[in-house]
């Protein structure tokens, strides 16, 4: 699925426009952007958690020339799923 | 900073960020996770443009060991979300590292490391790494401590060092007499230094990267003291046997010369001036002396004393800019303080130099380990 379906769902379920969903959509992920550079987590009932986490430098072997390389620190946004997701696709996807 | 939003929050921020009600936000999060949830669930991946994908991955089952009985278990093959940032969130995640590029090291001495991360640092105004902390500071304790605190003054000593040269092969007398008119400079140079804590770190870390030269200057200008020093006694105690007055003074210089090691010279200037007339002088003779090594005492050896509203997580705020390093200033002054709860007013304790124990307030690992350490040590009290 990608955003033009997502939208069109949602637009559907909410009964707003598209062009408005997607204006929502917009503030949403600015708002992401700007609270994760902030180094702030987002949690989300039921679904998870969008956690900002500082990855240290290391050194390393690059490895095709087989040199050694200083890795910068960076920080990455992670996501941990909720208990609640975890339990439901247990449930729905048995296998 | 660090903070956790919550969804009602969130859903502040997004009314806020694009001027609409609560209620029409809070349904569109709302609806937005739920379809995303929904795909998931249905087995779909879900790509946001400007976002990032979410995907449903196996995890395949593996062997584990129980926590609480020790027992090995078998975690059963399950699902997870994984969730991949888009590059345009990615980025704007990392823009504190941004500039940050992979370095290739070509030899493996640790001082490339710490030059290239210098390098970095110097650009950036990054935090260095504590692995990178703990190196320099093998070095610096690796001196003695004469030479460490003498590094620092560093800059202030080397146009001192032919003129001591040559005053070594003269007599005594007038040894001593060439000597003075070179210190004053040195300790008017010191005193800016003093008041200017973060500048002196700045040198000691550029010291750092022309540490051999350092070293050797350093112990240069060691021995030279300790020499002149010898000189100064001598010619002392030769006086001494004429007036009694001044012996008592050169035990007082020579006491101070133990706590304050290499800060000898303008002490002893300040006595030589007046040595004719001691009686009357005397008094005058010792305030002076006094005066320039307590200066000295805080720009070479950092020392500072607790009051009744100073404690040692004051002083860490204001040398280190953070209280959790106060810890290091206990450390430091270990043998005095028996318990960093109760410490007498009035007592003098050594700040150690921010490099000795990898300080750096914008390091949040720092301040971990600073906080760690003073867990443990208010702990074993």
């Amino acid at each position: 699925m990608d955003t033009k379906q997502l939208i069109k769902n949602i637009s559907g379920k909410t009964g707003r426009s598209v062009d408005e969903t997607e204006k929502q959509l917009d503030a949403l992920i600015n708002v992401f952007k700007e609270r994760c550079a902030e180094e702030d987590s987002i949690a989300i009932p039921g679904f998870g958690t969008f956690e900002p986490r500082k990855r240290q430098e290391r050194i390393n072997i690059h490895p095709s020339s087989g040199k050694r390389i200083l890795i910068p620190p960076k920080v990455v946004l992670t996501f941990k799923m909720s208990a609640i997701m975890k339990q439901k696709l247990r449930t729905k996807q048995p296998q | 900073m660090n903070k956790k939003i919550t969804f009602p929050e969130l859903i502040d921020l997004v009314s806020q960020s694009n001027g609409t009600t609560k209620k029409t936000s809070e349904s569109f999060v709302k609806e937005f996770f739920a379809a995303i949830e929904q795909a998931l669930e249905d087995g779909e991946t879900v790509k946001i443009r400007r976002f990032g994908v979410f995907k449903v991955s196996k995890v395949e089952a593996r062997k584990s060991v129980h926590v609480g009985t020790g027992e090995e278990i078998e975690i059963p093959e399950h699902s997870k979300i994984t969730f991949t940032p888009d590059k345009e969130l990615a980025d704007a995640v990392n823009a504190a590292f941004a500039d940050f590029d992979t370095v290739e090291i070509d030899d493996s001495t640790p001082s490339e490391v710490i030059e290239a991360l210098e390098d970095i640092s110097a650009d950036e105004q990054l935090p260095i790494s504590a692995p990178i902390a703990a190196i320099t500071e093998e070095e610096t304790i690796a001196e003695e401590p004469e030479a460490q605190s003498e590094e620092i003054t560093e800059p202030a000593m080397p146009p001192e060092i032919p003129a001591e040269l040559m005053a070594q092969d003269e007599e005594p007398e007038a040894a001593v007499a060439t000597v003075m008119p070179m210190t004053e400079p040195e300790s008017q140079a010191e005193e800016p230094a003093e008041y200017n804590y973060d500048d002196e770190e700045e040198e000691d870390n550029e010291q750092k990267g022309s540490f051999g030269k350092g070293f050797f200057w350093g112990l240069i200008t060691g021995i030279i003291v300790t020499a002149l020093l010898l000189l100064a006694i001598l010619w002392f105690s030769g006086f001494g046997v004429a007036t009694s007055t001044t012996d008592n003074e050169d035990d007082e210089a020579q006491v101070e010369n133990v706590a304050v090691t290499d800060s000898v010279e303008p002490e002893f200037s300040a006595a030589e001036a007046k040595p004719a007339d001691t009686a009357t002088k005397q008094p005058e003779a010792a305030k002076e002396e006094a005066k320039p090594a307590s200066d000295n005492s805080i720009s070479l050896v950092k020392t500072d004393t607790v009051g009744r509203t100073r404690f040692l997580t004051t002083m860490a705020r204001e040398y280190y800019g953070d209280l959790n390093f106060w810890v290091y200033i206990y450390e430091e002054n270990k043998s005095i303080i028996s318990d960093p709860n109760h410490i007498e007013a009035g007592t003098v304790v050594i700040i150690p130099p921010a490099s000795k124990y990898g300080i750096d307030k914008n390091d949040p690992e720092s301040v971990a380990k600073a906080k760690a350490k003073s867990a443990e040590i208010l702990g074993t009290k």
